[in-house]
C-alpha cells in the first residue's frame, strides 16, 4: 500500500529541510574559505546560516512525528494488552495534536506580528517573517499528523 | 515559597505522564507551559508561545546539532566503519575475545565522527556481528559488546549529549569536547579489559581468529588516517578557534560526505536515507528542546532548584557525599528515561547544587567534569535494563539471541563503566587537564 499523502508529503519537507542542511554547509564552507584565502567571508553568514538552519529543522518536525520518532518512555506500558496501549496512543496524540493546533495558532500570530511589524534580521536585513511563516506552516502540518494518527488508531481499535 | 508545592506538584504530574508513555516533549512543554501561565500570568504565556518555537530553533549555536546528526548519518550510509572494524581485526583478532576487541576499537574510531550512540552501535552491528558470528562467538558477549561499544559514539566527540549541555549551561563546547577525550580513551581500553576477563571467565565464549599476516596490518591502516584527519580538523579547528562549532560542524559534514562518497557507500539511495534519518532524529531533538524551554522557564520561575539547594546545603553533607547521591539518582533514572530527556529535566537542578559545593575547582572546572560525568551516567542508562536502548536496537538486529543473553553480555562492561565513573569522581583532572581548566 502506498503511504497515505500526509506521510508523503512530510516525507518530501523533510528532503527540502535537508536540502537546507546541505545549503546551509555550503554557504559555511564559502565562509571560511572566504574568511581565510580572501580576507572575506560571506557577510551576515551567522544569521543566514541560523535562518535557513532553522527552517530546515522546523520542515522535519512532521516527519518526526509521522515515523514515530517522538520518542517516550515505553518501559511501564510495554506490559499493558494492545487495546490498552492503543487508547494511551490515542490519548497522547489528542493532546499532541491540541498542541500543535495552539502553537499554529500562536506562532501565525508571530507570523502576523512579524510581517506587520517588518521585523529584519541585524546585519543583513532579511526579514523574519517569512521564516515564521515556514515555522507556522510546520506546525500546521504537525497537527494534520497528529490528527491523522488519532484516526488511524481509532481504526485499529474499532478492527479489534 | 507556596511556589516551591506547585513546581513539585507539576514536576511530578511530568513524570506521571513520561510513566504513562506520553511523549518526553510533549510532557514537558505541557507542564511548563501550565506552570509558566499559573506563575506568571496567561497573557505573557500567550506571548511566550508565539515567540519560543522560533526563537529556540533558529539558534546559532544550536545548528551544531543538525550538522553533527548529518555527519554521522553520512558515515553510517558509507562504508567507512566497516573500514575502520577491518583495520583493528587485523591488529587484534587474533587475539582471545579479539573480534570484539575490534569491534571496540571499531565503535572508538567512528565515534570520532559520529556523535550519535544508536548510529554508532547500528552500524558497527551490520559489520562485526557477521564476523563475529563466523567464528563462533556467543549471543551474549556479540551483542553485548556492540551494545557496550555503541556508548563511545556519545563519549568521544564530537557528542550530540555535550552539545546539549554546553548549550544549557552555558559552558564552552570546546572545553568539554577536549574533556571526553580522555574519559573515552579509558573507556576503550576499560572495555577491552572487560573482554580479557570475559573470555576467561567464559571459556569458548570468543575464540581467537587467525593473525592477519603483517602487510594486511599496514595497509589496513590506510583507512584511519582520512578519520582521523577530519576528528582533528574539526575538533582541533573548534578548540583553536579557527571556525565556530557550527562551522566545524558543518566542515565535518562536508567532509564525512566526502569521505564517504569516495571510499564508496554513500551513493543516492544512501543520501535519502541519510537525510530522513537526520529529519527525524533532528526533529526528535528539537521538539524536545522547545518542550524544555517552556518547562524550564516554569522552573526558574518556581525557585525548585534554589529550594533544594538550600534543603540540601543545610543536612551538612560532605560535598562527595552530594555528589554520589546525584550520581546514584542519575544511575537509577537513566534505568527508565531517556538520556536526552533525563539531561534536560534535572541538570537545572543539579548543576546549580554542585557549583555550591566545594570541589576545589573554579566553577568552570566543576560544570565541565560535572558534564563528562553526566554523560557517562547517560551512557550507562543506554545499556542498563530496563529501557537501555542500545541493548534493544542491537538485539534486534541478531536474529536467535533471546534478550536474556544480551543483557548478560553487558554485564562485564557495566562493571568497566561504573569503574570509570568512580575513577573519573576520584581523579577530576582526567576530564580538566586536556581541557587546560583547573
Amino acid at each position: 500500500m502506498p503511504d497515505p499523502i500526509i506521510i508523503r508529503l512530510a516525507k518530501w519537507l523533510a528532503y527540502a529541510g535537508g536540502g537546507l542542511l546541505l545549503v546551509a554547509v555550503a554557504v559555511t564552507l564559502v565562509s571560511v574559505t572566504g574568511r581565510y584565502a580572501f580576507a572575506q567571508p560571506v557577510p551576515g553568514d551567522y544569521e543566514l546560516i541560523e535562518m535557513i538552519c532553522a527552517v530546515g529543522v522546523f520542515l522535519f518536525l512532521p516527519y518526526t512525528h509521522a515515523v514515530g520518532g517522538n520518542i517516550g518512555a515505553d518501559f511501564f506500558t510495554s506490559g499493558l494488552p494492545v487495546h490498552w496501549r492503543r487508547r494511551l496512543d490515542l490519548t497522547h496524540d489528542l493532546v499532541f495534536a491540541l498542541i500543535a493546533v495552539l502553537l499554529t495558532w500562536r506562532v501565525g500570530a508571530g507570523f502576523a506580528n512579524k510581517y506587520s511589524g517588518g521585523e529584519v534580521s541585524i546585519l543583513i536585513g532579511i526579514p523574519i517573517w517569512w521564516a515564521f511563516g515556514f515555522a507556522c506552516l510546520s506546525m500546521a502540518l504537525l497537527a494534520v499528523v497528529c490528527i491523522w494518527r488519532v484516526v488511524r488508531t481509532i481504526g485499529e481499535l474499532r478492527g479489534e | 515559597m507556596a511556589n516551591l508545592g506547585l513546581g513539585g506538584a507539576l514536576f511530578a504530574l511530568m513524570m506521571v505522564l513520561i510513566v504513562v508513555r506520553m511523549p518526553i516533549a510533549i510532557s514537558m512543554l505541557l507542564c511548563g507551559a501550565l506552570g509558566f501561565g499559573l506563575l506568571a500570568g496567561w497573557q505573557p504565556l500567550m506571548a511566550m508561545l508565539a515567540d519560543v518555537p522560533y526563537s529556540r530553533v533558529a539558534n546559532y549555536e544550536l545548528t551544531v546539532i543538525p550538522l553533527f546528526v548529518l555527519m554521522g548519518q553520512f558515515a553510517a550510509h558509507s562504508t567507512i566503519g566497516s573500514s575502520l572494524y577491518q583495520s583493528a581485526r587485523a591488529w587484534v583478532g587474533h587475539f582471545r575475545g579479539g573480534l570484539a576487541m575490534a569491534t571496540i576499537g571499531g565503535c572508538a574510531a567512528f565515534g570520532a565522527i559520529c556523535g550519535s550512540s544508536v548510529a554508532t552501535g547500528a552500524t558497527m552491528a551490520s559489520i562485526a556481528m557477521p564476523e563475529m558470528r563466523r567464528y563462533g562467538y556467543s549471543g551474549a558477549l556479540s551483542t553485548g559488546v556492540l551494545a557496550a561499544g555503541g556508548t563511545l559514539g556519545i563519549l568521544i566527540p564530537p557528542s550530540i549529549i555535550l552539545v546539549i549541555y554546553a548549550i544549557l549551561t552555558e559552558q564552552s563546547l570546546a572545553h568539554l569536547f577536549l574533556a571526553a577525550i580522555i574519559p573515552g580513551l579509558i573507556a576503550t581500553v576499560g572495555y577491552a579489559l572487560a573482554i580479557w576477563v570475559y573470555v576467561r571467565v567464559v571459556p569458548g565464549a570468543g575464540p581467537a581468529v587467525e593473525p592477519a599476516p603483517w602487510r594486511e596490518r599496514v595497509r589496513s591502516l590506510g583507512a584511519i588516517g582520512p578519520v582521523a584527519a577530519i576528528f582533528f580538523l574539526v575538533i582541533g579547528g573548534i578548540y583553536f578557534g579557527v571556525f565556530t562549532p557550527t562551522e566545524g560542524a558543518a566542515v565535518g559534514a562536508a567532509a564525512t560526505g566526502g569521505l564517504a562518497w569516495a571510499m564508496g557507500g554513500l551513493r543516492k539511495e544512501g543520501v535519502r536515507k541519510a537525510i530522513l534519518e537526520t529529519a527525524k532524529v533532528t526533529g526528535m531533538i528539537y521538539l524536545i528542546l522547545i518542550g524544555a524551554e517552556f518547562y524550564s522557564a516554569f522552573l526558574a520561575l518556581s525557585q525548585l532548584p534554589q529550594g533544594l539547594s538550600q534543603w540540601i546545603g543545610g543536612l551538612g553533607w560532605s560535598p562527595y557525599a552530594v555528589l554520589l547521591m546525584i550520581v546514584g539518582i542519575y544511575l537509577l533514572l537513566g534505568c527508565v528515561m531517556d538520556g536526552l530527556a533525563m539531561i534536560l529535566v534535572t541538570v537545572p537542578v543539579f548543576l546549580p547544587l554542585v557549583l555550591g559545593l566545594d570541589f576545589g575547582m573554579s566553577p568552570e572546572a566543576t560544570a565541565v567534569w560535572f558534564g563528562i560525568l553526566v554523560l557517562v551516567v547517560v551512557e550507562v542508562g543506554l545499556i542498563t535494563p530496563p529501557i537501555g536502548i542500545n541493548v534493544y536496537v542491537i538485539n534486534s538486529m541478531a536474529e536467535g539471541v533471546p534478550m536474556r543473553d544480551s543483557f548478560r553480555g553487558i554485564v562485564p562492561f557495566f562493571v568497566s563503566d561504573l569503574v570509570r565513573i568512580a575513577l573519573i569522581i576520584a581523579v577530576p583532572t582526567t576530564t580538566t587537564w586536556l581541557a587546560g581548566l583547573s
